[in-house]
């Protein structure tokens, strides 16, 4: 596989979203996550909402992790006044977990391995696995509406999570590798906890992965500049925030925003990480 | 830089670092000068660790900043064919504040924050400044804070925040700051009151953080040294993410952080420490070399990398030379070289634009005979922004660009932010009753703002529109569509000489403006956002297609969105009252020069090959290296001297400081010759190739200049003339 075609450097972080966007609009994955250029449009038609989607899926997401840990959470959840929140917190306490495996139990959890000449890094919400055991992946969704199963069975998330868990998933058993029959995904959704999913993985899933993600590796490495074109699908562009850029700003239809949005989200969590002062 | 597992492509030195230990808990101090070769040792361990199956993100690396950063996640990069796992690489703060978002139960009730169930809101330099300004005006307005000392106010601001910085970095109680300010104080005790005012203030700024759930630096760092790091659930937690420890530049490193990584050491299979001898630079921002020699004194082995793979022999003479001259330590090298041979031209020119002109030319002469730009710096000890425009047109004229790192520039210095401001400003007219700053609006503005927002209007065509689209009375856009019987002649003259073309832009402008004042007003970075997509990045207008220019943009818009988070973090009891506008508060507090929090993007893109031109201070701190550097302005005090800081005092200060001692003329003196020597040493080690010497007799405003390390480097020469070799 070369690295040279398109310049991205070798050891190029892949993720998820940046295959789906890729998946979806080669163009915005070039600008937003090679290029990483700033074009400060408002991704949807609410930016207010939107930024308020992004802060809460945030707070959610620390509780759930401060959760884990066994930390006390109750003051902050019962003070807050977003009524969401507090929906999906009590929720989240409906959540089963002995129906999860516990020998060991990762939250918040990155993983990195190589893919081709570049990397796919993922960020697990939840890990939870028996050495000898199921291993389970729980993502913790605040989507509006539940996608269908199709969707979920289909979706890169589901793929690749799943996928660098049996390929690197000795690094959290010590040593056994985790058999991809014996993982799991879990979508368990805030907004409707009862349509909580559980999504089988097997070997032939690996193999179907294994393929589609070294082929959309080398069409990534082998693609020029010039091959990063803008979707087809116009709905899209509607609520993309490159869309003046890519002068498609008078594109009309129904939005696909949601898509962008969970995208956000993981992003924001991402870059919470990121410190802003030097010290 | 690249590191492969190739093995063999490591020196002996760095084999031992490799090789050390990986369980036992053993602790291995590396020295030796930058350029030895110990950052590479500590990424082929962090390396050689993954590989023989460790988890990766239980290895800890702690770096001084994030450039530092890059070096180690780059080797990672390079690595994919036997990496699974993400590494945990992060500054001091940066883990600081981790942990305290992560942990903040466990502090919120009983480190004394007024509203323990809110969230914690982290704020960066802008938001720290505005809530600082916001206590300190009614003091100096109505009590005649500072009365006495003459200093711009962005400089008050930032020496109070420092003083905090200081005692949670240094680690003493904040009540302290001005006790120890006055028992080193040599000089009239009218400075006593100022130092009391300034205790004052970081005593409200710490309460009013406190009521609100805003945490500074200072805040963050405390709660997590006193507070976290000592708790049960912390040591759980680590248990499982770290077992071997990673830190780079600890000489760079805060007194907390030694004491922090003495913590953990023990708790740790293993631990490797590096110290760059020589560096420490960032001694204002708290940095204490000496705690981080104890700490490495305190590891189980310790190894000098004295092997020189990176490092120009004769650059490095010359700068031994000079601390010679100076009676100062020499760094510790053990070849040495011809300082004459390091000089590879000097030039003291009349005047100042003389010397940017000759800089140019023996720049354009490197690039000619195959030098790449970007492996060439021009290092002076402030860079104004008069140097980065003579110097950036010099070089354009000869091809060549130029890469300005200037870390921390305010924010109104950017003309794309002064003009997204001044649009901000036509459209909340209401603005321009609450804040001085903001009620009137020069010609000048709104004719910078015509030119950037409009496309290829040229700066007399758009003086020439502002004069007649100035604001009367209101802060709306005149109308000039003709239609206005007042103005309609005016119109048609003015459109015949500037063309219809834009009579049309311009009114979809003034017509977006109106419309918008006449809405409900939204938060200023939504106000930004939204003309940025509707209007300004459409055929005809300044940011249509115009990616490179998004960037400064995009910076305000991130900014202004940060400060109404921040701020509006304890609306209804604090923060941000129901009658102030964030909008309007930050657009006065850019306008009136607050400091840019520094963004990643500000960092140096080692793909623009471009020349480096850098402030000494930040080139050292961001760990370049060039083959050929260029030392300008040596006649400039600034070499010689620290900036000035009535308020703080970096070395009283620090915890080396012996209480009850007093500083005086002589400290001064040895604190500034030291300061030099590491910065000339810390340059000579960055530089492969050699370096040129280039001053001016007058000053960039005429004045004449006598600055003393021209003399000392011409001394050293004469010296390496006389005694060759030393």
């Amino acid at each position: 596989m070369s690295a040279a075609a398109n310049h991205l450097p070798a050891g190029f972080q892949l993720s998820q979203h940046s295959l789906s966007t890729y998946q979806r609009c080669k163009r915005r994955f070039w600008l937003r996550y090679v290029q990483r250029q700033p074009w400060p449009m408002a991704e949807g038609e609410q930016p207010l909402e939107y930024q308020q989607h992004l802060q809460r899926g945030v707070i959610f997401h620390r509780w759930l992790e401060r959760a884990q840990l066994g930390l006390p959470v109750d003051l902050q959840v019962n003070a807050t006044d977003d009524p969401l929140l507090q929906s999906w917190w009590s929720a989240w306490k409906s959540f089963d977990y002995a129906l999860l495996p516990h020998e060991v139990l990762l939250s918040e959890y990155p993983l990195t391995i190589g893919l081709g000449a570049y990397r796919l890094y993922a960020r697990y919400d939840l890990i939870a696995l028996q050495r000898e055991g199921r291993a389970v992946i729980v993502d913790w969704k605040t989507l509006q509406a539940v996608p269908s199963l199709k969707t979920l069975r289909t979706r890169l998330q589901t793929r690749i999570y799943c996928y660098m868990l049996a390929c690197a998933g000795n690094i959290l058993t010590q040593g056994a590798p985790v058999a991809p029959e014996r993982i799991e995904m879990c979508y368990w959704f805030a907004n409707e906890p009862e349509a909580t999913v559980y999504i089988p993985y097997s070997r032939a899933n690996l193999e179907d992965d294994r393929v589609l993600l070294t082929e959309l590796a080398e069409e990534i490495a082998g693609a020029p500049e010039e091959a990063f074109t803008k979707t087809e699908r116009q709905e899209y562009c509607i609520t993309c925030a490159y869309r003046t850029l890519c002068e498609r700003a008078g594109t009309s239809g129904s939005p696909r925003a949601a898509e962008w949005l969970d995208e956000d989200v993981d992003f924001a969590l991402d870059l919470e990480r990121t410190p802003a002062v030097d010290w | 830089m690249i590191i492969a597992s190739n093995y063999t492509d490591l020196i002996e030195t760095q084999r031992i670092v490799v090789d050390f230990p990986k369980q036992g808990g053993n602790g291995l101090w590396v020295h030796g000068l930058a350029g030895s070769g110990k950052t590479t040792a500590l990424v082929a361990r962090m390396l050689a660790l993954i590989k023989e199956g460790v988890r990766p993100d239980q290895i800890l690396v702690l770096v001084s900043d994030r450039s530092q950063r890059e070096t180690f996640e780059q080797a990672l990069a390079h690595s994919t064919w036997f990496i699974n796992g993400s590494v945990t690489i992060t500054t001091f703060y940066g883990l600081c504040q981790r942990a305290v978002a992560l942990f903040w139960p466990l502090v919120s009730g009983s480190a004394g924050f007024k509203h323990p169930e809110l969230e914690p809101t982290f704020m960066n330099v802008e938001s720290t400044q505005y809530h600082m300004a916001r206590i300190l005006q009614p003091l100096v307005q109505e009590n005649g804070y500072f009365a006495d000392i003459t200093i711009r106010r962005e400089r008050l601001l930032s020496q109070l925040i420092d003083n905090l910085n200081k005692s949670a970095l240094v680690g003493f109680a904040p009540q302290e700051i001005a006790s120890r300010l006055i028992s080193a104080w040599a000089g009239s005790e009218h400075r006593y009151a100022s130092y009391q005012q300034a205790q004052d203030c970081a005593m409200r700024f710490r309460a009013y953080c406190l009521a609100h759930s805003l945490l500074d630096l200072s805040l963050t760092t405390q709660l997590f040294v006193e507070l976290i790091y000592p708790s049960r659930a912390y040591k759980t937690y680590l248990a499982e993410h770290v077992r071997h420890l990673i830190a780079d530049n600890i000489e760079e490193t805060v007194p907390v952080a030694s004491d922090y990584i003495a913590w953990l050491q023990p708790l740790c299979a293993s631990s490797v420490l590096a110290e760059d001898e020589g560096g420490g630079y960032r001694i204002f921002l708290g940095a204490d070399r000496q705690a981080a020699r104890n700490l490495g004194e305190r590891c189980s082995q310790e190894l000098r990398m004295d092997s020189l793979p990176g490092i120009n022999p004769d650059i490095l003479t010359l700068a031994n030379r000079v601390c010679s001259v100076m009676h100062l330590p020499q760094a510790n090298i053990s070849a040495v070289g011809d300082a004459r041979r390091a000089v590879l031209g000097q030039r003291s020119e009349r005047y100042w634009v003389g010397m940017i002109r000759w800089i140019a030319n023996e720049i354009a002469h490197l690039v000619e005979a195959g030098c790449a730009p970007g492996e060439i710096a021009v290092v002076a000890p402030y860079v104004s922004e008069v140097m980065r425009f003579a110097l950036e047109e010099e070089l354009h004229e000869r091809g060549i660009g130029q890469y300005l790192l200037r870390p921390a520039t305010p924010l109104r210095d950017d003309v794309i932010v002064r003009a997204g401001l001044t649009l901000a400003r036509l459209a909340h007219p209401t603005w321009a009753s609450s804040e001085a700053v903001l009620r009137t609006l020069p010609v000048e503005d709104l004719a910078e703002m015509l030119g950037v927002m409009l496309a290829n209007l040229d700066p007399v065509r758009a003086r020439l529109l502002a004069e007649s689209a100035l604001p009367q009375g209101n802060m709306a856009l005149t109308d000039l569509s003709g239609q206005v019987q007042a103005t309609a002649a005016q119109a048609g003259m003015l459109w015949q000489r500037l063309g219809f073309q834009l009579r049309e832009r311009y009114e979809a402008l003034r017509t977006w403006l109106a419309d918008y004042a006449g809405r409900e007003q939204q938060p200023l970075d939504i106000f930004l956002s939204q003309i940025f997509g509707e209007l300004l990045t459409l055929p005809g207008y300044g940011f249509y297609l115009r990616a490179d220019l998004a960037h400064s943009y995009s910076r305000l818009v991130e900014s202004a969105l940060k400060f109404r988070l921040a701020g509006s973090a304890g609306a209804g009891s604090g923060g941000f009252s129901v009658a102030d506008d964030p909008g309007a508060i930050y657009t006065a507090f850019v306008l009136n020069g607050l400091a840019s929090a520094e963004y990643i993007e500000d960092r140096l893109d080692e793909a623009l090959d471009a020349v480096i031109l850098a402030p000494a201070f930040a080139y050292l701190t961001r760990g370049l290296r060039s083959r050929y550097q260029f030392w300008c302005d040596l006649r400039v005090d600034g070499w010689w001297n620290r900036p000035n800081q009535p308020l703080t005092q970096p070395y009283v200060l620090s915890r080396a400081w012996q209480t009850g001692r007093i500083w005086y003329d002589a400290d001064e003196d040895q604190a500034r010759r030291e300061g030099l020597g590491r910065v000339l040493i810390g340059l000579a080690a960055r530089c492969s190739g050699g370096i040129f010497l280039v001053s001016s007799e007058l000053g960039i405003n005429g004045e004449e200049q006598s600055g003393r390390l021209e003399r000392i480097l011409q001394n050293a020469l004469l010296y390496s003339q006389n005694n060759n070799p030393i």
